[in-house]
């Protein structure tokens, strides 16, 4: 079964679809990086994902439980870690820790809490308000109390913003402990390099609609063919660049590929 | 509730506790908070000895009120609701939002969470008022218990109005609107009709127009409330004023609390009820869009057409961009500002109704109009810094000098109640004609006074600075310091009028020995008071600059 399942999700704003029939599987251990321009459609994905928002059609489940219709069981083996951590200023980081664990029901949470922290250099700000620290650290705290609760599901909106090397390092290292723990991430970047480095399967969102899913090196070598190097971000320029373009002649054969690209994805959906 | 949610209740005002205990730590924070604290003992101070200083109103009387006291403000956020459309049924700070809309607990949790926030300020609230109370009420514990009941009753009520308003399609909106508006309409017609019916005869000839207006108000709503319609209107808050208003223990005493906590449940449970349904219809309203509409579009950055270019407002310099800007959020509450106007140009145009000399008349008129600026407006025309606390850092990154973002950023509010003035001011020479010369000087006298009155809002929001639609303890005090500093203000400003006009006289003599111009005092009071009106604008400007390029995120917001 899979951890994280998108069908069919729709969301309109005003008359106007922000995602339209976006469909995607994450299986335990899978890391899915999801790519698009901006308005692509990422973040609604990813607030549709957390429950923040009700889909207009489909359906989104974590580990079985429909986020709409089971939110508090689908919640709970979740975490979603926003690219602009929001904490209460006058709590403190113990307190924020506190609260995670209560509302997660977590046992032995002193014990996670105290590794976590040392794990993200925050050991010396235990005490620390929120509203005291840095952008990088708060986006750390954020990881902390989202880590907490060992979740199967961890959906993350641009997580290396405001961090520091260590901390883009310790993060990446931690999301493939917990990839290889049996945890599914998503992960939303615009950071390419960063998605080809630690991804497992790539989703490439383009104007609310699917143009590539499936595994990094399929759809690697699904373009060696191509005189372009077939590097992610190549890729990405190719399927998101014709929509831009439209039909011009220089960019016809890039969209040819595109087409046979998006028929590879639709066979693959079908399977789903 | 979730306990996690109660533990975090608990950490949040442990937070606030924390944060009230650093309010020391740096020079300017203390001279804040020392003048926070003078405020507070002063508005405690007047309260407490109007307690005791005061007659008591008889108990009859004291129960009667009670009920129509609840029954009118529940009424107002009904009115105010129907008038301005709550764009979301409940506001969610960010933090909120990414730790407790996200976390794992039910939508009903999320709003016992909201509802619990709401309730705290209640407390507050009905601790005060069972203070300012006390001579009346026969039993204090209970009367206390009783008017936080009631307070809270109130408060599910006004939940209760913003979650339909929130919650209902834009038709059934306009019709709740034209269906509570009619009433209300209906209403006052009616009681300013019986108003006039029983309008005294010059036996109070002497006393204010306000002061008649308000005792005309009074009976006619107390008469109001005798009629049938006005019995029925009563009846939810007839159990609170059993309890505020009890006299002796008793068995019976015990079942209304009962049925007080059952009031204030049964409206916890519909804030309940109706924030699902409505929040359910909407999604399944979306979805059968969604399902009907095949040919619902996707976003395309070649569907979106251009506009022919930018706004002409790409041309314009200094404080006028700035200002631009508040104007279009001006433009979009366009509605809610005409509501917050008609209460003051109608009570700035009461003396028009009393027979005096054009003049007299005239000056009442002006006086009135400031003070009623002065004191709501305001609160009412929010279009400057205090809107901006999320952007305050991106307007201290603009490379404009500091003065022209503050001129830029009183500059609507300032129009605003301009025109308001202006239009006022029409009516008065339309009404009683005035020499051409008298309105120009005032028209341009409240300039100057616009900008103190909305220069001084902003100065105290910049000096600790907060976030528009919170709700809780924090804003009820705030707003009553706020309000009592305002007050103060207003006292000292009329002492200085005062003191003015009795110097003015002997200052014209002055001139008249020293130059041998005769000098009008009235024109030497009008000058000196444009002067001071103008410097002290300048001045505030000047500190509420200050206080803008002082303004630091991390030691003002927390953030």
């Amino acid at each position: 079964m899979p951890v994280i399942e998108v069908s069919e999700f729709h969301k309109v704003y005003d008359g106007m679809a922000a995602v339209a029939g976006l469909s995607f599987r994450v299986n335990a251990g899978e890391i899915l990086g999801l790519v698009g321009p901006n308005g692509a459609g990422k973040t609604t994905t990813m607030r549709a994902l957390s429950g923040l928002i009700p889909p207009s059609r489909g359906d989104l489940s974590i580990c079985g439980h429909d986020v709409q219709r089971e939110p508090i069981a689908a919640k709970t083996r979740l975490a979603y870690i926003p690219d602009d951590p929001q904490l209460f200023p006058d709590l403190t980081v113990a307190e924020h820790l506190a609260f995670a664990a209560s509302a997660y029901g977590i046992s032995n949470a002193d014990e996670r809490a105290s590794e976590l922290v040392e794990q993200f250099a925050l050991a010396t700000r235990w005490g620390a308000t929120a509203g005291s620290l840095s952008r990088g650290m708060r986006q750390k705290l954020a990881i902390c109390c989202g880590y907490l609760h060992e979740p199967d599901a961890i959906l993350f909106d641009e997580p290396l913003t405001g961090l520091d090397p260590h901390g883009i390092r310790t993060l990446k290292e931690s999301i493939r402990t917990r990839s290889r723990q049996g945890a599914a991430v998503v992960i939303s970047s615009h950071l390419l390099a960063m998605v080809e480095d630690i991804c497992t399967h790539v989703l490439i969102l383009d104007h609310g609609q699917s143009r590539f899913f499936g595994p990094l090196g399929e759809l690697k070598e699904s373009y060696l063919s191509t005189e372009e190097s077939a590097s992610l971000e190549n890729i990405f320029f190719l399927a998101t660049q014709s929509r831009l373009q439209g039909s011009s002649d220089d960019s016809s054969s890039a969209v040819d590929e595109i087409r046979a690209q998006e028929m590879i994805s639709a066979t693959r959906y079908r399977g789903l | 509730m979730s306990s996690a949610l109660w533990k975090l209740l608990r950490f949040r005002l442990r937070g606030r506790l924390r944060r009230l205990g650093r309010c020391m730590s740096t020079p300017r924070r203390m001279a804040m908070s020392l003048f926070a604290l003078s405020l507070a003992v002063i508005w405690l101070g007047n309260a407490v000895l109007a307690v005791f200083l005061r007659d008591a109103y008889s108990l009859e009387d004291f129960r009667k009120w009670i009920p129509i006291c609840l029954g009118a403000y529940a009424g107002w956020h009904f009115i105010r609701v129907a008038w301005n459309r709550p764009a979301r049924a409940f506001e969610w700070t960010p933090a909120e939002e990414s730790l407790v809309c996200s976390g794992p607990f039910s939508a009903r949790q999320q709003v016992c969470y909201r509802l619990a926030i709401i309730f705290s300020a209640a407390i507050f609230k009905a601790l005060i008022a069972s203070l300012m109370f006390l001579p009346e009420q026969p039993l204090w514990p209970v009367g206390f218990i009783g008017l936080l009941m009631a307070l809270g009753y109130l408060e599910m009520l006004r939940v209760v109005a913003e979650v339909i308003a929130a919650g209902i399609t834009d038709r059934h909106y306009r019709q709740l609107r034209f269906a509570t508006l009619t009433a209300a309409a209906l209403v006052a017609g009616i009681a300013v009709r019986m108003m006039l019916r029983s309008w005294p005869d010059g036996e109070n000839g002497d006393l204010p127009l306000v002061i008649l207006l308000l005792q005309g108000f009074i009976s006619t709503l107390a008469e109001m409330a005798t009629s049938p319609v006005g019995q029925v209107l009563q009846l939810p808050f007839v159990t609170f004023r059993e309890i505020i208003g009890a006299e002796h223990f008793s068995l019976a005493l015990c079942g209304w609390i009962l049925l007080g906590a059952l009031h204030l449940v049964a409206a916890t449970w519909l804030v309940l009820v109706l924030e699902q349904r409505l929040r359910l219809a909407r999604i399944a309203d979306e979805q059968r869009a969604c399902l009907v509409d095949g040919a619902m579009q996707v976003r395309r950055s070649d569907d979106e057409t251009a506009t022919g270019g930018l706004s002409p407002v790409v041309h314009w310099r200094g404080p006028f961009t700035l200002a631009w800007r508040q104007s279009l959020g001006a433009r979009k509450h366009a509605s809610g500002i005409v509501l917050a106007l008609i209460a003051p140009g109608l009570l700035a145009c009461l003396p028009l109704l009393r027979r005096m000399s054009p003049t007299a008349t005239y000056y009442n008129v002006v006086g009135g109009l400031a003070f009623y600026s002065f004191l709501l407006l305001p609160a009412a025309l929010k279009f400057d810094f205090r809107r901006d606390y999320e952007r305050l850092l991106l307007l201290k990154s603009l490379p404009v000098r500091t003065s022209t973002i503050v001129l830029g950023q009183l500059m609507v509010p300032v129009a605003i109640t301009w025109v308001f003035q202006l239009t006022v001011l029409a009516i008065v020479e339309l009404v009683r004609p005035m020499p051409p010369l008298t309105l120009v000087a005032t028209a341009l006298a409240f300039i100057p006074l616009n900008i103190v009155i909305f220069g001084l809002d902003n100065l105290l929001f910049l000096l600790s600075p907060y976030r528009l639609h919170q709700e809780g303890l924090e804003v009820f005090l705030r707003t009553t310091l706020t309000f009592t500093a305002k007050g103060l203000i207003f006292g000292i400003i009329l002492i200085a009028v005062f003191l003015w006009s009795q110097v003015s006289r002997p200052i014209a003599e002055q001139v008249l020995t020293w130059g041998g111009v005769d000098q009008n005092p009235r024109i030497v009071f009008g000058a000196g008071l444009l002067w001071a009106i103008t410097m002290a604008s300048a001045a505030v400007l000047w500190v509420t600059g200050r206080a803008f390029s002082r303004y630091d995120p991390s030691l003002d917001s927390g953030r």
